[in-house]
């Protein structure tokens, strides 16, 4: 499980949450507790048309988990600490 | 006190008699009623009647005379006693309910049965808000409990005259009541199960199909039966009509979050033809990029929209393997045109996951550990060099797509 800690690159992980690219009219307010409204209800109607239903459409979820673009804030962080990792440490001078 | 005749009373117990001496279920359902709005207006016209015996005396059947008069007291009192009071009421007028089913032949009396049973989970609800105790909810299940056993019991006839016609609806009430008990899931669900194979007779009506298959869907989901779960609930959303929006709506939550654990994201077209919440974007794009921490906090900040739900720590502890294939896929991807692309050394990968998490603490023992899980499961193709600290990828398909991958979670 991974720990909340957090370190020197917390401001590259808050500009990965700003740069987040989604639609624009999406809130960024946190959503509370659903109230009890919100909850499933029980149907009124005991039957309905078969053509009332929506049978399941393929192109509702996505068949592809990938995400290819690299040029996002989470990317660039990413690549520039690998990059890091290929400098090599300072030698140790050892008599 | 008693100040004499009264009609009302008089008409009711009198239509009971005769609905109940022809067997006339539908008579009785219009005559017991449980809306609050009718109760009320019941209840102020009973409300100069101590003791209702005199009246109930001409039914002849004695458990049906106790149920009349009980339901009569409930509806009386209903204005004056606390809820807990009017709750505990109300649970005495389904049990002897429960002694009359039992003691009847046939499914003449389901039409009572189904507001009855809505009315005792409404009530169980009213009695939580005011008490914060969640008595009320493991009352109604054993009672719930007590009514399906009586109607799966029923072997006598043909399913379309068997009580058995009630168990699908009085199943999925069951299911969504002991998700509110403390008890353990399958405390009261176990028989619940037994209806699945009676689920798909078309004697059952489309309501009770849906909405057993949500509420067996929801129930599987906090058991951690994630494919049950999404069977059940892609069900339910597709057999659901498009007119009920705001049950849509209900059902997808759930189905996003099962889905989501499988690694099957929602389309923004999806999302947006049903106004999802905006936190379902947001937790879709952290889980893309491989951003552990992202998705986490995202998570966190909208704690108790999903812990209402019951899905956040299944939504917390059950992504975190997939999030840590797409994180070192996408490192995979930015080191391609260097040698190291195939072949990852350790620290690269710990890099990646600790990137990924934030979590600088991680050391090699828990990164290997990860890699291990991932390779298992077959979500990365590949062998581990423990030695020589490398992960050598494999050269044609490394990372399987979505639905060639098998994910070995619980399976039932």
């Amino acid at each position: 499980m991974s720990a909340a800690n957090k370190s020197t690159t917390d401001a590259a992980t808050a500009q990965n949450d700003k740069s987040i690219d989604v639609n624009a009219q999406l809130k960024s307010t946190a959503a509370g507790a659903l109230e009890e409204d919100d909850e499933f209800e029980e149907f009124a109607a005991e039957d309905w048309e078969e053509e009332d239903q929506e049978e399941g459409d393929v192109n509702n979820w996505a068949d592809n988990w990938d995400d290819d673009d690299l040029e996002d804030d989470f990317s660039n962080q990413l690549r520039a600490e690998l990059e890091a990792t290929t400098q090599p440490s300072a030698m140790s001078v050892s008599n | 006190m008693d100040t004499g005749y009264n009609s009302v009373a008089n008409a009711i117990v009198n239509s009971a008699q005769e609905g109940f001496m022809f067997n006339d279920g539908q008579a009785l359902a219009r005559l017991f009623v449980f809306d609050n709005q009718t109760i009320d207006i019941l209840g102020s016209k009973l409300a100069n009647i101590d003791d209702f015996s005199p009246y109930t005396v001409l039914i002849t059947d004695p458990i049906f005379e106790q149920f009349t008069a009980k339901y009569l007291s409930f509806v009386r009192d209903s204005q004056v006693a606390k809820p807990e009071e009017s709750h505990g009421n109300l649970c005495r007028v389904a049990e002897l309910f429960t002694a009359l089913m039992t003691a009847s032949q046939g499914n003449w009396l389901i039409p009572v049965l189904r507001p009855l049973a809505l009315a005792l989970c409404r009530s169980a609800q009213t009695t939580y808000q005011a008490t914060r105790e969640p008595g009320a909810f493991a009352q109604t299940a054993s009672i719930l409990l007590r009514i399906l056993i009586d109607l799966l019991s029923d072997n006598s006839t043909p399913l379309e005259q068997s009580k058995k016609q009630g168990s699908l609806f009085v199943a999925g009430l069951l299911l969504r009541i002991s998700l509110r008990t403390n008890a353990a899931p399958g405390a009261y669900a176990s028989k619940t199960l037994e209806v699945k194979n009676l689920s798909s007779s078309p004697v059952f009506s489309a309501r009770d199909r849906v909405s057993y298959n949500y509420w067996l869907g929801r129930y599987y989901l906090v058991c951690f039966f994630i494919d049950l779960a999404r069977t059940s609930l892609q069900y339910a959303f597709d057999h659901c009509p498009a007119w009920h929006y705001h049950n849509k709506r209900a059902i997808l939550r759930h189905l996003i979050a099962a889905n989501m654990i499988r690694g099957h994201l929602p389309t923004q077209g999806l999302l947006d033809q049903y106004e999802m919440e905006p936190v379902y974007s947001q937790l879709c794009l952290h889980f893309r990029k491989g951003n552990l921490v992202g998705f986490q906090q995202t998570l966190i900040d909208n704690m108790e929209f999903f812990r209402s739900q019951g899905n956040y720590l299944i939504l917390l502890e059950r992504t975190e393997i997939l999030i840590y294939r797409n994180a070192l896929r996408r490192a995979t991807r930015i080191l391609t045109n260097s040698e190291r692309g195939k072949t990852m050394p350790y620290k690269d990968i710990l890099t990646v996951f600790r990137v990924s998490s934030q979590n600088y603490g991680m050391d090699f023992f828990e990164m290997e550990s990860i890699l291990a899980s991932l390779i298992s499961q077959k979500i990365v193709l590949g062998y581990l060099f423990h030695h020589q600290k490398v992960l050598n990828l494999s050269k044609k398909l490394p990372f399987p797509p979505l639905l060639s991958v098998g994910l070995l979670l619980n399976k039932s």
